[in-house]
């Protein structure tokens, strides 16, 4: 409850350059402020350039006085995120967190630590070794990586698909909404909803 | 007439043919003349102060709980004394409340500049200025 006034300041704040800053958070159920999706838009000039990468974000009964927690559940190779879970090896996401950074500062530091890998203090050894032995290879599998899993869902279309298969509009956003727009889990809840 | 300060609390009676006129001059905002037989003697008035923390300027929120210093932090229930503004060494500034909840967390750096914390002179913070209704 302490927390919440913050909360509620902080998202008004993040919304408001999001087309600037590349940095965006919004609550998951409107209400709940614990639970935020945060995206971030690959930063230029990185093989992440192009990209849509969706950040789990759960706040802490603590905050602002315990760091937000945060995964990707978008799928990227970098060294300082596990290419298996999301998890993110940032330190101020852990012992360098201090009460006056705010989601959107710790957003934009992802978005830093995306142009700028420390494979010296990897999250993910596998791509940490690649990202030092062999610069090329990295480079391509992140390009690769970007294009197959962090394209940005042109949610027009995906409903449109789903509704050539014979769902009416409101149905099919809706189910598309709740699996985030997953056309074929929306589907197969709507065929099972029959 | 003789003109006097609006802050005077005089108490008098104003005769009711000169109200009007008297409000009329109120109204346009000019300076009494010492030509008018108008004598104005202000009844009752309403005194407004106003009080800042000395922290920066005036708009600026504890880095901790975002709300402005002369607000609330969270847990405490009123504004003021209940709730003071104190520095740090460093010069960083942070409602009390707010700053030993993170200090009681284990930590002991200043949130901004990451210095160890020490609380600083905490003397004369307060600045009061008055205002005229």
């Amino acid at each position: 409850m302490a927390a919440s006034g913050r909360l509620n300041k902080e998202l008004a704040e993040v919304g408001k350059d999001d087309k600037t800053s590349g940095v965006k958070a919004v609550a998951v159920t409107p209400g709940n402020l614990r639970e935020l999706k945060g995206t971030i838009l690959g930063p230029e000039g990185t093989c992440y350039e192009g990209g849509v990468f969706e950040i789990d974000i759960t706040i802490p009964k603590q905050y602002p006085f315990e760091p937000p927690k945060m995964k990707f559940t978008t799928k990227i190779w970098h060294p300082n995120i596990s290419s298996q879970t999301g998890a993110i090896c940032l330190d101020i996401l852990k012992d360098q967190w201090s009460p006056a950074l705010t989601i959107k500062t710790a957003l934009l530091s992802l978005q830093a630590l995306m142009c700028s890998p420390e494979p010296g203090d990897p999250q993910d050894a596998e791509v940490a070794k690649m990202y030092l032995s062999d610069r090329k290879k990295f480079d391509s599998t992140a390009k690769f990586w970007t294009e197959s899993y962090a394209q940005p869902v042109n949610e027009d279309d995906a409903i449109t698909r789903v509704c050539e298969m014979g769902f009416d509009r409101d149905s099919a956003k809706a189910a598309l909404e709740k699996h985030g727009w997953d056309e074929s889990a929306a589907v197969n809840q709507l065929l099972g909803g029959l | 007439m003789e003109s006097r300060k609006r802050q005077s609390d005089t108490a008098v009676i104003v005769p009711q043919q000169q109200r009007q006129q008297q409000q009329a001059m109120q109204f346009s905002n000019t300076t009494p003349s010492t030509r008018s037989r108008l004598r104005v003697r202000i009844k009752r008035f309403h005194g407004v102060a106003k009080w800042t923390w000395n922290a920066g300027s005036e708009d600026e929120v504890c880095g901790i709980c975002q709300s402005p210093f002369e607000g609330v932090a969270p847990g405490a229930k009123y504004p003021g004394d209940e709730c003071p503004v104190v520095f740090g060494k460093c010069g960083h500034a942070f409602h009390l409340q707010c700053v030993a909840t993170w200090l009681n967390s284990q930590r002991t750096t200043c949130p901004y500049c990451r210095q160890e914390w020490e609380f600083g002179q905490s003397s004369d913070q307060r600045r009061v200025s008055e205002q005229n209704p």
